[in-house]
């Protein structure tokens, strides 16, 4: 049986105490980690617009949302999905790559998908932008949206209000004339998830 | 991001004048390609000029890739 006697391990004789040794590794293991978050939110400040950047250019916009209209004074960098998500508090369209490869910010924008992320929001005045909160009317939801539900077409679920309105679009496109021949036109714009 | 000031061209000599008198201006359509390098720093204009309802020629650089794949000019040219 162990013993507290036994059970000790590393006494502190030799200089280095078992409590600095815990320190001094978790300092070692956090560093890199601190720089790798240091860098993720260096590359994610380029794309939300620090109150304290220099000589901010502030654009004043209207902008129609899910059928709602939306007058902002904000700064002219702000992406649509930026101006979606931290100045309407429209929350349904995410934030993933914000380089548009992952897809999950798709909106439609006239009825066409784009990717939010990648458009700035004062170039959207007097367009009609429609989110996944857009979709339903009420309490009945979005043909498209019933179809993800019956089809348990949500896997993790942070992309879906991207591909759901890709899905809407895409319809459109087809009845358009495109020819969805395969998924991958479904997906187009989609890198993360399928 | 770095700051910039913003117009929409009211015509293509609009934007061409505009593109003159602005140093360090550039043209935006969509802004695919161009605000993924504003993000990154690789590019840093100074001035936009928005130019995406000014479709010069109807398969222009203002086409968006959906709309080309339903384009019945291109389906004949790719028969």
């Amino acid at each position: 049986m162990p013993t507290p006697a036994n059970l000790k391990i590393n006494p502190p004789t030799a200089g280095l105490s078992r409590r600095a040794m815990v320190q001094a590794s978790t300092a070692s293991v956090a560093a890199p980690l601190a720089g790798c978050a240091a860098g993720l939110s260096g590359s994610m400040a380029g794309s939300v617009a620090a109150p304290n950047e220099p000589n901010p250019v502030m654009m004043r916009m209207n902008l129609q949302v899910n059928g709602h209209a939306y007058p902002l004074t904000i700064d002219g960098r702000t992406s649509l999905l930026d101006a979606l998500r931290e100045h309407m508090d429209l929350k349904g369209s995410k934030k993933g790559c914000d380089h548009g490869q992952c897809g999950a910010y798709t909106v439609l924008v006239d009825g066409k998908r784009i990717n939010s992320c990648l458009t700035l929001a004062v170039m959207h005045e007097g367009q009609a932008i429609t989110m996944i909160e857009g979709l339903s009317s009420g309490e009945s939801l979005h043909p498209m949206q019933a179809a993800f539900i019956n089809h348990d077409g949500f896997q993790c679920g942070y992309c879906t209000p991207g591909l759901i309105c890709s899905s809407v679009g895409m319809l459109a496109e087809a009845q358009a004339g495109a020819q969805p021949r395969h998924a991958k036109f479904a997906r187009r714009g989609h890198s993360l998830e399928r | 991001m770095k700051s910039f000031t913003y117009e929409r061209a009211t015509s293509p000599e609009a934007a061409a004048a505009a593109a003159q008198a602005k140093p360090g201006a550039k043209f935006i359509a969509g802004g695919t390609n161009l605000l993924d390098l504003m993000k990154l720093q690789i590019e840093t204009p100074l001035h936009l000029i928005e130019i995406r309802q000014h479709r010069a020629t109807q398969h222009g650089a203002c086409n968006r890739r959906a709309s080309m794949e339903v384009s019945p000019i291109l389906k004949l040219a790719c028969r």
